[in-house]
Order: C-alpha cells, then structure tokens, then sequence
C-alpha cells in the first residue's frame, strides 16, 4: 500500500539518496529557470548582429560570434525555451496518446488488439529518423511540424509497452470483481486499469524526454526541425558552424555542449525516478 | 517452433502493405513538382508533361482496374526485382542502392563492433561488483554516452583532429578493397561517433542482465563446487545473460540507420542514408520508397532471428 503522502513530496524525501538524481534535477530546474527569465539573463538578442563575425570567446562574447556576427551565449541560452516546449509537449502528447492505444488494445483484445498491432507492427517497422524526416519534409520547418513528427515518433514504442502493462493487470481478480458487478468496459480500463500502470507511464515519459530531446535536435541539424533565425542547440551545429570549423570552432562546440548537458540533466533525474517508482525497471536502460 | 516462425513471416505482408502505402502517400504529400524539380525552373510546360508520361507520373495514384495506377505500377516493379528510375539523376535505383549499400553496411558493422567491444566488458565488469567504484564509473560514463547527440560527438570527431593535429581523413570514398589501410582512416571516426552512444544503452543492458543471472541459482551452484570466477561469469553468467543484450542489439537496427544517415553527412560518406537525405529533399519518391520497404523486411527478419535466437540461448523457452 502506498504512502497516504502525495507522490512529488515521496519522490522528493526518495530523492535525496540519489546524489545524481538530485544534480539532475537541479539541472533541471536551471533550464527552467533559462527557459523562464532567459531574455534577461542573456546579454544580447539571439537575432541581433555585430560587426565582429567569427569572434573567438571574450568577455563581452563569452562563447564567441557566429558568422552573422551573433552572440552565441545568448543564442545558446534564448533556445532554451522552444527546445522545452517542443520537447515536452511532444513527450506527453505522445505518451497520451500512446496510453489511449495500448490500453484499448490491451484491455478488449481479440480482433480490434489484433488490427491494432499490425498499424503498430508496420509503424515500428520504419527507420524512426526517416520516417520524421519524410514528415517534416511534408509539413515543411517549424517548431509545430517537429512537435507533430515527435508525437509521431513517440507513439507506436510506448503503445507496446502500455498494452505489455495492461496484459500484465487485467487478468488480476480485481479486473473480473469489477466486470462481475457490472462495471462497463471504459470504466474498467480508465477507473481500475489505468490508476494501476500510472508508475511504468512515468518512468516511460522520464525516459522518453531525453530521447524526444535527442531526436528533435537531430531533425533540427539535418535542417528540417527548428527553422532559422530561431536560435536552436540542434540547427546552430551545422550549416556555417560546420563550413568554418577551422576557423570558429566555438559556433558548434557551444550550442552541442549546452543539448548535452540538457539531456544529461533528464537522462540523470529520470534514472532516479525509474529507481523510486519502478524497481524492476532498475538499471535497463534507455530505449536508444 | 515452424508454425511459428511461419506465422511471424506470414506478418510480413500486413507490415510491408502498411509501409509501402503510408510511404508513398507521404512521399506524394510532400509540397513540390518531381518534374519541376528534375528539370529545373526554365523548363517548358511541354517538356513537364513528356518527362510526366514518361515516368507514369501523369497516371493517377491508385485505380481499381489493373495495373491499379502509379502504386500499381511501382509495387508491380518491385515485386519484379525493379525500384524504378531516379528521377533526378536518371539512373535505376537499384544500381544506386548497390553501389551505396557497403559504405552503409560498412558503417553499421564497424558501429556494431564498436558498441560490443566497449559495452559487454564494461557492462560485465560493472554488473560483477555492483555498487563498487568501478561500477559508479562505468555507470556515470554510460549516462554521458546516452547524453551526447551523435551528430555533435561525430562534428567533434571530425573537428577536433583537424585543429590539434592537422588531420582529415582522406576525401573521397576509397573502397576496403583497393585500400583498406584508407578505407581504415576514412571509418573508424564514424563507426566510433555511431557506436559510442549505442555501447552506452547496450552496456547498462549488459550490466543488470549480469546483475539479475549472478542471483541464480545454478550460479550458487557454481560458486559452491569451487569454479574459478572466470570460469563462472564467462561460461555461466555470460551465456545467459546474453539473451537481453541481443534484443537491444536488434532492436538499434533502425537507431542505427537513422544514425548512420546523420554520420554519413556529417563524414560525406555516400551510403545509403546520405542518398536517403538527398532523395527526400529532391523529392525522388522511388529511392526513398525502396529504403523504407527494404528496411522494413530486414527489420521484420531482424526481430524473428531475435526471437528464435532466445529460443537458442535459453532452451527453457518455447514457442507455440
């Protein structure tokens, strides 16, 4: 039985016998606050130019210009919020909808499980970068087009785990109780299943933002993501940053550095939280 | 065990029906005249519409009569052994597909064995004395791993010989055969910047799969006669806990290619995810459509070889 304590304040007091996961989390809340206060925080607008192009890291430019004479400190720290926001609301979305279809596939089984799997089969059966690209590519660059390639993306994997879930719960008594006194199909799944595999969603989701992140930022870098001028840690690697590397390696070393550490953050919060909620997940890895 | 492995190849119809229809639908989706493209701006309306009808792009996308439209005609050719015709540089894709298919099968073998060399040693040592230093060290450097975007690490690769020491891997593509020593030089940066992020999923994999076989009980048994350590976790731990490690190995095929397309264009590899990118962008639906069916039958054979393999290492599970 669990703790009457509401689940944030557990994690929390849980927290703080994992050292990494505290540094994760305080990570975390760093990019919030970037992602919150960022325009005051960054010294120059990400879109502004200066005369000096393809500055090495000074004081006034500590990560230097890019060719089009832009601080890169401020464009580095200005990407934070739309790389957030894509990325989270392409992660819930995702996981959402993903719990919609496994749960219905799972729980009624049978021929509709059946129909479904195969949609889910010939899905997974995409290379998931290509298949983002040819989606993009459709709906052409925006921040709304990566977050529709994302939840597409996030999907049909997590559907498969949620319908394993659900397989796992609805022969329990409690499932047959339930039906016995006449409870109706919806019911059973949304009001008895679903409250059962709340802990395996949140360790899908923590596992999926990093993921998500990773992906996102690849489709931006590959010039089909997050159009310019908008600052993104994905787009700002390649095009000039690749062309110049000779001569201003800071345009790609800074935008990659600061992605990194965004999904070391989740990837170290989110490997506490599988600890806490999930034990038998311990340790297995992330979905690469 | 054979009706099961017929089954599982008889679900390769519906998934290659659902890929190739959703593939072509996109692709056809896509904004942007195939002809327009392959010809240019300056090209004349009469010039568009011969180049139409000469690829059967002037056909509509489906029709219920034989030869069922423009899908008709391109699943027709496949099934006949022909991709169809790039429309862009006039050539059979197939042909293209075969002279780029080694660059990528090269890539994703090298990362393959980059990824075991790395993460089922690391994972073994960190799984036989858990929660030791060591195991703190390989666990923090695998949350790194899975942390670095593979297009930043392989710009680093690039990046970082040629500012320090002045090196670049040979240009242009130089095949294993004629000279392995450049095929060498031009590869092993990329099959590292592939695999490096890869070993860091396969050795936390290695590493609670070690962990879970070390509590059995035919390992006490083991510890109990007197086995050497060696002797116990490479022929008893490590046999076992083979099973999950590889599954993830399978199941990276596809991370791996969409990984390699990434890699490819970063080293200007000419492999079969540069021509992927450069087919998607110039909208030459036959090159994309032939990958995605192709990856999907190796995909669908990839996860039947996984299955059955459990059947190899652990005789305890059967198939019905």
């Amino acid at each position: 039985m669990q703790a009457a304590r509401p689940w944030p304040v557990t994690f929390l007091a849980r927290l703080r016998h994992h050292p990494l996961g505290m540094l994760g989390l305080i990570g975390v809340t760093i990019f919030l606050i970037l992602a919150l206060f960022g325009h005051w925080i960054a010294p120059y607008s990400p879109t502004g130019q200066d005369f000096v192009i393809m500055q090495s890291p000074t004081l006034s430019h500590p990560f230097g210009t890019d060719t089009l004479g832009r601080d890169i400190f401020s464009r580095v720290i200005r990407a934070t919020p739309i790389e957030l926001r894509v990325g989270l609301i392409s992660v819930f979305t995702g996981v959402a909808l993903a719990t919609v279809v496994g749960l219905v596939s799972g729980y009624l089984g049978g021929a509709i499980d059946g129909a479904i799997q195969r949609v889910v089969d010939s899905w997974l059966a995409f290379p998931p970068l290509i298949l983002l690209l040819i989606i993009t590519s459709v709906l052409g660059p925006s921040a709304r087009t990566l977050i529709i390639a994302l939840v597409i993306g996030t999907i049909p994997g997590t559907s498969r785990i949620v319908r394993g879930a659900v397989l796992a719960e609805k022969n329990n008594s409690y499932v047959e109780a339930a039906r016995v006194i006449g409870a109706s199909q919806m019911r059973i799944m949304v009001r008895h299943i679903l409250p059962q595999i709340v802990a395996p969603i949140i360790v899908i989701i923590s596992i999926m933002i990093p993921v998500i992140s990773l992906l996102g930022a690849a489709l931006s870098f590959l010039g089909l993501g997050l159009p310019p001028p908008q600052p993104s840690w994905g787009a700002d690697v390649s095009g000039d940053a690749l062309t110049y590397f000779r001569n201003a390696p800071w345009m790609a070393i800074f935008p990659g550095a600061m992605l990194s550490i965004y999904v070391l953050s989740f990837n170290l919060l989110g490997d506490a939280m599988r600890d806490i909620f999930d034990p038998r997940l311990r340790g297995s890895g992330a979905m690469h | 065990m054979t009706q099961y492995i017929i089954r599982r190849i008889l679900y390769l119809f519906p998934v290659l029906i659902g890929v190739s229809l959703i593939t072509f639908i996109l692709m056809r989706m896509v904004p942007g005249d195939v002809a327009q493209v392959a010809l240019g701006t300056n090209a004349t309306e009469e010039s568009l519409g011969e180049f139409r009808a000469a690829y059967g792009l002037n056909k509509p996308l489906f029709d219920w009569k034989p030869p069922f439209g423009q899908y008709g005609d391109w699943v027709g050719g496949l099934l006949k052994g022909d991709f169809g015709k790039s429309y862009y540089y006039r050539t059979e894709v197939r042909d293209d597909l075969a002279q780029r298919l080694p660059v990528t099968l090269e890539l994703m073998v090298l990362a393959i064995v980059v990824m075991i060399l790395i993460a089922i040693p690391a994972g073994i040592i960190a799984g036989v004395r858990p929660n030791s230093p060591v195991d703190l060290v390989m666990r923090t450097a695998a949350v790194f791993g899975l942390s670095i975007p593979g297009f930043w690490l392989g710009t680093m690769f690039i990046m970082l010989p040629a500012i320090w020491f002045n090196w670049m891997a040979p240009a242009g593509h130089i095949s294993f055969f004629s000279d392995p020593i450049g095929n060498l030089q031009q590869f092993i940066l990329p099959a590292l910047a592939l695999g490096i992020p890869g070993a860091a999923g396969v050795m936390r994999l290695t590493r609670s799969s070690v962990l879970e076989v070390l509590r059995q009980d035919y390992v006490r048994t083991a510890w109990s006669k007197g086995l050497r350590e060696r002797t116990i976790i490479l022929r008893h731990v490590l046999k076992n806990g083979l099973i999950p490690i590889v599954t993830i190995v399978g199941l990276q095929m596809g991370a791996l290619m969409g990984g390699a397309l990434i890699i490819e264009k970063i080293f200007s590899l000419p492999g079969i995810g540069m021509f992927t990118y450069q087919s998607i962008l110039t909208r030459d639906y036959l090159g994309v459509q032939a990958i995605v069916v192709l990856a999907a039958v190796v995909y669908v054979f990839v996860n039947l070889a996984i299955d059955v393999s459990y059947a190899w290492l652990d005789p305890r599970i059967r198939y019905t």
